[in-house]
């Protein structure tokens, strides 16, 4: 699988790209704007581009906006971004590009090699991989009348890895569940929350962009 | 009579001037009158308005030399009345009296001339009428007396009498006589025509009267020269005393109007007291003075004695002039000089009156000075608190870049470095590879601190994102319930910073402080003001007055040009409003 690395640290470029090699990726290019990124993936495009989000010279959302761009242009290749920090701001931007085959994970995990390497292979795929962070901080945001109380612990497991844009597959395995469990938990999930079925139905891109649009908004913003 | 300018400078002696001078024109009238009273050349009518004349000189001239000692024209007026009698010794029957009075008979309106070109100071300032009246006396002092010695008959000199045989020395005195007289009368036109308003109200009826008596002077020594019937000259003579009569009263005017003006100058207080703005003092004050050319010119608070540390009502950098048409004032505290007044000459001649005007308007125009300084001292502390407040905004944004680019990064390739380490560890070494977990979760938790360190110096998506989505993640991390109200839009920059700044100090507060159960962020965006409001259910309570939070928070929000209100009774949670302006 042909990877491309934007990011602004030479160091960490480095080590990723290493790290990507011993995992048995084809690193074919490496970049530290968002121009060399363009142009790179112009000349030979890879299967999927890691972006940090910040790139010089202003390090602002350069990263967001090549994401964009790339997408618009080669709606093929997965993007995975890499952020400093846990936006959610930042995440549901990239969704709404549409959430296939995107990914927004926090920089720490650059550690934990399996989690990336498994977020690429997710990405490649067309699926979606949200950081769990994220997706904590909106899971668990305090609320005045919480519309999550209403579920059990279970299916708050359950949301959480829809939110991070696991299958049902996915989080059976996860979960130790069956399949069967699963689907009953998502079934009961949509109903509680009265989220719409449609939305949460097979495409699990279009679910992830479903549940935490929701859950940024329930009992969010409202005129006092 | 040259020594009283000297003695007026004693309080004791200004007096005995005047009485010196009363008493010489009261002597010269009587015997001018006894001289000429029983040779009469004159019929009645001429005569007795004629003695009026030296006498109405006399006391015009005294009472202007009392009340302004330093002008000299009350000596000059004094003078003339006095010369105007030693003139009517020529129709005495004492040959002695007669050869003076024969020979100083046309010092008057040489005396005169002379007068009336030293207006309004009663001193000849210029060179042109220095000559004119150096000429004029020396016209008569060199012609006359050789005419006494060398004409038989010796006319009588008088107005009206026929012309017996004159002398060369005769049509000498009348050909330089009209000379200068048409050089007086244009010297007078000319010091017209240059005159500011002021000046020409003092002195137009002077002026008036003395160049009627000036062009009847001209037409008498011309119709002289042509041996004119007594008849024709007799309505000169009438227009001639007539004239002379009023030039006393009109210059006794011109002193008086001082005294007019100096009520102006309790109007003038009155008016001050209403006014602040520099440009309407300078209308005030030349409205008082009555010369509307009239300018106030600021002393700059750093400006030096010389004549460029001067501004403007509008502030603008003015050089004071340096003599020419325009003339200047200073106005003085202890210090130094305050301000300048830049206006007409003439107004020296009104001393008086420009102290008592300079005396009202002191304390305006320090408070005009005072206020303007506040003003530009205000401004320059609200800039440089701006100022400030960019800088430590710059100064986090560069830490929080520095550990961006820095730390973090470093950090994360340590940990990479970590984790790879752990890979590759030979199977059984397990203690090491627990020793490396460990390493590796601590690392992690670093990571994690460092990033929220950094995220609260500054918050990385404010800039790009907008308060809406900072707001947002701030609620995610909030420990209680926080609910926001934002309108989608971006404001200023500053506006932006200051609001999530209040926000995040605000919220920080509640949390530690309030013991509140939830919290209400509300923002509200017009064109002009970014309005902010967070609102507990907390203890309430809450004193400005005590801990830096509030204060800075007040402070921040001023240092834009905003207000900020915290209302917060005990008990009744709190509620802290911003309203940040968003002009440029």
């Amino acid at each position: 699988m042909r990877i491309m690395i934007a990011e602004d640290s030479g160091l960490l470029r480095q080590m990723l790209a290493d790290m990507l090699t011993r995992r048995g990726f084809d690193v074919t290019g490496q970049a530290s704007t968002k121009e060399e990124l363009l142009s790179l993936v112009e000349a030979a495009p890879p299967d999927v581009v890691i972006l940090d989000i910040r790139l010089p010279p202003d390090h602002r959302d350069e990263g967001l906006q090549a994401a964009s761009q790339l997408r618009a242009r080669h709606p093929g290749i997965g993007l995975l971004i890499l952020s400093h920090y846990a936006e959610t701001a930042y995440a549901m931007r990239l969704l709404q590009n549409g959430a296939r085959g995107v990914g927004y994970l926090v920089k720490d995990r650059v550690q934990d090699s399996d989690r990336l390497v498994d977020a690429i292979r997710r990405v490649a795929a067309g699926e979606t991989a949200i950081d769990p962070e994220v997706v904590e901080r909106v899971m668990f945001r305090r609320r005045t009348a919480d519309p999550l109380e209403r579920l059990t612990a279970g299916e708050r497991q359950v949301l959480a890895l829809m939110a991070e844009g696991l299958s049902n597959a996915a989080i059976a395995e996860r979960l130790s569940y069956s399949l069967k469990t699963v689907e009953k938990r998502i079934s009961a999930i949509t109903h509680k929350l009265e989220l719409q079925d449609g939305a949460i139905g097979r495409d699990t891109n279009l679910r992830v962009l479903t549940v935490l649009t929701y859950l940024r908004s329930a009992n969010g913003p409202h005129q006092p | 009579m040259m020594r009283a300018v000297h003695r007026a400078r004693w309080p004791a002696a200004s007096v005995s001037g005047p009485a010196l001078g009363a008493l010489a024109g009261g002597l010269a009238a009587v015997v001018g009158v006894l001289a000429s009273a029983k040779t009469r050349l004159d019929p009645w009518q001429l005569w007795l308005p004629m003695q009026a004349v030296g006498l109405s000189f006399t006391t015009a001239g005294v009472i202007a030399w009392l009340r302004r000692p330093g002008n000299g024209a009350g000596r000059l007026m004094v003078a003339v009345g006095v010369v105007w009698y030693v003139m009517d010794l020529r129709a005495s029957t004492q040959p002695a009296l007669f050869a003076v009075g024969f020979s100083l008979f046309y010092l008057t309106p040489v005396v005169l001339t002379h007068l009336v070109l030293a207006l309004p100071g009663g001193r000849l300032r210029r060179w042109p009428e220095r000559l004119v009246a150096a000429g004029l006396y020396a016209t008569v002092l060199v012609t006359q007396p050789p005419r006494y010695l060398v004409e038989h008959p010796r006319p009588p000199q008088s107005w009206t009498s026929p012309t017996p045989a004159y002398s060369a020395w005769a049509y000498a005195g009348s050909v330089a006589g009209l000379a200068l007289t048409v050089a007086s009368l244009v010297l007078v036109l000319r010091r017209w025509r240059m005159a500011g308003r002021p000046t020409r109200r003092t002195h137009a009826l002077v002026w008036i009267a003395g160049t009627a008596v000036g062009l009847t002077v001209l037409v008498t020594i011309l119709a002289s020269m042509v041996n004119a019937a007594e008849e024709a000259m007799r309505p000169l003579a009438i227009v001639y005393t007539v004239g002379l009569v009023f030039i006393p009263f009109a210059i006794l005017a011109g002193v008086l109007r001082v005294r007019i003006a100096r009520i102006r100058v309790a109007d003038l207080v009155l008016r001050l007291e209403a006014t602040t703005e520099p440009a309407e003092l300078s209308a005030a004050l030349g409205d008082a003075l009555g010369d509307p050319t009239l300018r106030v010119c600021f002393r700059r608070p750093d400006g030096g004695e010389d004549a460029g540390g001067y501004v403007d009502a509008e502030g603008r950098p003015v050089r004071l002039p340096d003599g020419g048409d325009r003339a200047v004032t200073f106005v003085r505290r202890q210090g130094g000089p305050l301000a300048a007044l830049v206006h007409d000459p003439a107004l020296h001649d009104q001393r008086p009156l420009v102290d008592a005007v300079v005396a009202a308007t002191r304390l305006a125009l320090e408070n005009a000075r005072l206020h303007a300084a506040q003003r530009a001292q205000l401004q320059e502390v609200r800039a440089s608190r701006a100022r400030i407040i960019a800088a430590a905004d710059a100064e986090r944004h560069r830490i929080q870049r520095d550990l961006h680019d820095g730390a973090q990064h470093k950090l994360l390739a340590i940990s990479m470095l970590v984790s790879r380490v752990k890979e590759e560890l030979p199977a059984g070494a397990g203690r090491s590879a627990g020793l490396l977990e460990a390493a590796g979760t601590r690392l992690h938790e670093v990571i994690r601190e460092l990033r929220e360190l950094t995220e609260g110096i500054h918050p990385p998506a404010l800039t790009e994102q907008g308060l809406g989505a900072v707001l947002e993640s701030l609620a995610e991390r909030a420990p209680i319930p926080v609910r926001f109200a934002v309108p989608p839009g971006r404001w200023p920059k500053q506006a932006e910073r200051t609001a999530y700044f209040v926000i995040n100090e605000a919220l920080a507060n509640i949390y530690k402080h309030a013991g509140a159960s939830r919290a209400t962020v509300c923002i509200r965006g017009t064109g002009r003001i970014l309005a902010v409001q967070v609102v507990d259910d907390g203890a309430g309570g809450a004193d400005p007055d005590r801990g830096t939070g509030l204060r800075g928070l007040r402070d921040r929000v001023a240092a834009i040009g905003g207000s900020l209100r915290i209302s917060s009774p005990a008990g009744m949670g709190t509620r802290i409003e911003a309203e940040l302006p968003c002009g440029s």
